[in-house]
């Protein structure tokens, strides 16, 4: 056939040696491979390098998170005989400890008034007691004067009278055993008197002093009070501060984490590319290769046909396939069965 | 310190005005004695007019307090205001009895 005949030209001369153009078509397909695989690698190192790098990028946010909460976590909170104590209870361990001293104040001042008023009521009884030791005394300086009356007059009476000069004289020494314990009473209240007397004086002059140190007037608690709660307020305001910027750092941190996973993830295009790209270079190895040792067969269909065969089967690439097909018989094999998922598809390398 | 009592039915009202410290104890007495002495078994202390008072003060409040409820009686406080509200805050003393 004419147009075989043509055709062999091409690639053959009269003796089958290779033809110029079949040199040249096959040095470029040869080219074409070499280009296709070193771009294909090429483009392969680049997007690992850059997945490795938004990777290293994703652990390192995390890892800024996560030292960014321990940080938070270790300025708000101070170690205490072994315990972790939040700096935000402080004021309020402080605000405790001062309401307990100014409860015992309280307690204290309540009980020293108290006390006062006892002794002060005792004190109105040692004058009632005192007062009372004194009508005795009158009353038995009257008694020993009757006693002495007495004596005077059973003296006066001779031997009618020597009982009633004893009685007189029991009388008498009766007196002044009851002087002698009226004597005693009264140091005794004295004694009393002077003691409680002290002791008033001294709780008296507690209170002045402590008056004059500011310890009474709680003017001191109360300032410490208000400036407790203003601490309490600016740490509460502060923690709040802290929690947002913590919680704005974790949303930021996991969005990055999110979009260099997408990111990753759409580079996988690279993957896919150079499964195409493979395709191709296999396919044109093939007609390479066919050229290179039978280019007496290139008129031949049925060599052709097998090649064609040969080349669609090397494909695992099914929308590759596809195309090879409709470009080299015109229509894909949509009769055929479904090609089972190509297993460098089903593996894609997740980087 | 000085102080007014004035009987209004079943209730008995002590203003005092001036401050309540320690020195004061003497003249508290006077306070006390009213409040047993009563008959109304509700006692208002008015601090309208008081400026200050330092524990000493709040002990006798106390004391009062106790006094009152010794004989059945009710205190209250009222007309808090100022430095005494801030010392009564302090003494949670809104606890013990009630303050207006």
């Amino acid at each position: 056939m004419p147009q075989h005949n043509r055709i062999e030209n091409w690639t053959t001369d009269a003796q089958g040696a290779r033809s110029p153009f079949s040199r040249l078509l096959l040095g470029t397909i040869e080219s074409a491979n070499r280009i296709l695989l070193d771009t294909t690698q090429d483009v392969e190192d680049q997007a690992r390098r850059l997945s490795d790098l938004f990777t290293s990028l994703n652990d390192g946010s995390e890892e800024q998170t996560q030292r960014l909460s321990k940080l938070v976590s270790q300025i708000t909170t101070v170690e205490h005989e072994g315990k972790s104590i939040d700096l935000i209870t402080l004021p309020q361990i402080l605000q405790a400890s001062l309401s307990e001293v100014t409860e015992r104040i309280l307690v204290l001042s309540k009980q020293g008034v108290s006390l006062i008023y006892s002794l002060d009521d005792i004190l109105c009884e040692m004058d009632g007691l005192g007062a009372c030791i004194n009508e005795i005394e009158a009353i038995n300086k009257q008694t020993r004067l009757l006693s002495l009356n007495a004596q005077i007059e059973s003296a006066r009476a001779g031997a009618a009278g020597a009982g009633f000069q004893i009685v007189s004289t029991e009388m008498h020494t009766l007196s002044k055993r009851i002087d002698a314990l009226s004597d005693r009473m009264r140091g005794s209240t004295r004694t009393v008197t002077e003691s409680i007397r002290e002791v008033v004086g001294s709780i008296r002059s507690e209170y002045r002093e402590l008056s004059e140190i500011g310890a009474m007037d709680l003017s001191k608690q109360i300032d410490a009070k208000e400036h407790l709660e203003v601490l309490l307020t600016s740490l509460v305001e502060r923690n709040a501060e802290i929690s947002v910027a913590l919680s704005d750092s974790t949303s930021t941190s996991r969005r990055i984490g999110d979009e260099v996973r997408e990111v990753v993830i759409a580079m996988q295009f690279q993957d896919r590319m150079r499964q195409r790209t493979e395709a191709v270079v296999t396919a044109l190895t093939a007609v390479s290769r066919f050229l290179s040792d039978h280019p007496e067969k290139i008129s031949d269909p049925e060599t052709c046909d097998g090649l064609v065969q040969t080349i669609v089967d090397s494909i695992s690439l099914s929308d590759v396939r596809r195309q090879f097909e409709i470009g080299l018989r015109g229509k894909p094999s949509d009769d055929a069965p479904a090609p089972a998922p190509a297993p460098a598809e089903s593996t894609i390398e997740l980087f | 310190m000085d102080f007014k009592s004035d009987a209004r039915g079943d209730r008995l009202v002590i203003a005092i005005s001036g401050v309540i410290t320690f020195d004061d104890h003497n003249k508290f007495r006077g306070i006390l004695n009213a409040i047993a002495d009563s008959a109304a078994t509700t006692i208002e202390i008015s601090l309208a007019d008081t400026k200050m008072l330092d524990s000493a003060g709040v002990g006798m409040i106390l004391l009062a307090n106790d006094r009152a409820k010794k004989a059945d009686k009710t205190l209250r406080l009222s007309g808090v205001t100022g430095h005494v509200a801030k010392v009564l805050e302090l003494s949670r003393i809104a606890q013990i009895l009630p303050v207006d």
